[in-house]
């Protein structure tokens, strides 16, 4: 499950954030070109929104940027680039959830969704099919604590080992580890329940 | 203990086990599922679906619309800028207490004959103001308004002029009209 190119591309990565911490702003540059997608991913993962997934990834590499500095082992980046975007993350539905305390934004956020997923896929058939897979995808994911949650996506939508889990969610081995365990189970049940049972998910 | 392992088939808790990280599993029930057709293809199924999932997401979503990079103005002022900015906001806030709020150890010490002087001065004006709460018409109109004083007609003879302004007589009001 773990990302090949990763290790491979480690040591490169590890010269790039040396070069940045010494104030290399090509190599930062190429170090965002070089993720940033993944972290794109990782937000409209988690807001479903374009807009907000962009806002947050530039959000993410700023603060990178300017926290450089801190990262004792540069083979670390991407975790810590992880885990600077899973406390994003919660800041955003933290603000979210106090804004819709007080009216500013409804929390159903339906409709425009379906109005961004226009743009994402202009074709009629194929943005069914992938409302249909992101209905399925919540389905399955409201079952979940939100730590289970959070595990479960950076392991099999993020793609991150372990090990990374770990400095991305500020958890030790074993906490993460648990969280899958019971994460994967419950998601074991909900396909199991769900009406045309492992139809739709041997199909993808 | 592993051979118990290597001869039955894997529960569903060890195949989250397994999925999870597979070399957490027992030696036993890792060459099991190297053994056993069914419990290798139960496992590579869901590992599948995990995989196909996360697959069918990365297609899902949308690529960033434009690549990262930094602002061209570092957001970072420098130290002295910073420094100075604050040094001259502290400046000014002070200056707008002292201006405002006049502290006492501020005020200079003052010398006996000034503060006479400012107290003889204080008790004059009380005296005007004395004065003109007694009576506050100016005095050219005080003996218009006496009237009930002893030496009215007097008064009212000294005051002929300003009473001719105030009620012009009939005389020179035809007098005006004619010519």
């Amino acid at each position: 499950m773990d990302n090949p190119n990763v290790s491979g591309q480690d040591d490169q990565t590890a010269r790039l954030v040396t070069l940045a911490q010494n104030g290399d702003h090509t190599a930062f540059h190429r170090l965002a070109d070089r993720y940033q997608p993944g972290i794109f991913r990782m937000m409209y993962y988690r807001t479903r929104s374009r807009m907000d997934a962009e806002d947050l990834t530039q959000d993410v590499f700023l603060r990178a940027y300017k926290q450089i500095g801190r990262i004792e082992s540069p083979a670390l980046f991407r975790s810590w680039l992880y885990r600077i975007a899973v406390n994003r993350v919660k800041d955003f539905y933290r603000r979210q959830r106090i804004k819709s305390l007080v009216g500013w934004v409804s929390m159903d956020e339906e409709g425009f969704r379906e109005s961004e997923e226009m743009v994402v896929a202009p074709d009629a058939e194929e943005r069914l099919d992938r409302r249909d897979f992101w209905n399925r995808v919540e389905g399955l994911l409201e079952r979940l604590s939100k730590k289970e949650r959070e595990a479960f996506l950076l392991r099999f939508f993020d793609q991150l080992s372990i090990q990374e889990m770990t400095t991305a969610m500020g958890k030790n081995e074993s906490t993460v580890k648990t969280h899958l365990y019971r994460a994967l189970n419950k998601i074991k049940a909900a396909m199991a329940e769900t009406p045309d049972k492992d139809d739709f998910w041997e199909s993808i | 203990m592993n051979d118990r392992f290597e001869e039955r088939h894997l529960s569903e808790d060890e195949f989250t086990q397994a999925i999870v990280e597979r070399d957490s599993l027992p030696d036993g029930l890792n060459a099991h599922l190297v053994r056993c057709p069914s419990c290798a293809e139960r496992l590579a199924r869901f590992e599948s679906r995990l995989a196909g999932m996360g697959r069918m997401a990365r297609s899902s979503a949308p690529s960033p619309a434009r690549p990262f990079r930094l602002p061209q103005t570092d957001p970072k002022e420098p130290l002295w800028q910073r420094k100075s900015i604050l040094a001259m906001g502290i400046s000014a806030m002070v200056l707008l207490a002292v201006v405002v709020w006049r502290p006492a150890w501020f005020t200079a010490p003052r010398s006996a004959p000034a503060v006479a002087f400012d107290a003889a001065a204080d008790r004059r004006l009380m005296e005007d103001i004395d004065a003109i709460v007694d009576n506050a018409l100016p005095e050219a109109y005080q003996q218009v308004a006496f009237f009930d004083t002893p030496d009215f007609s007097d008064s009212i003879s000294d005051g002929q002029d300003v009473f001719d302004w105030i009620v012009p007589s009939i005389d020179e009001e035809d007098d005006d009209f004619l010519s």
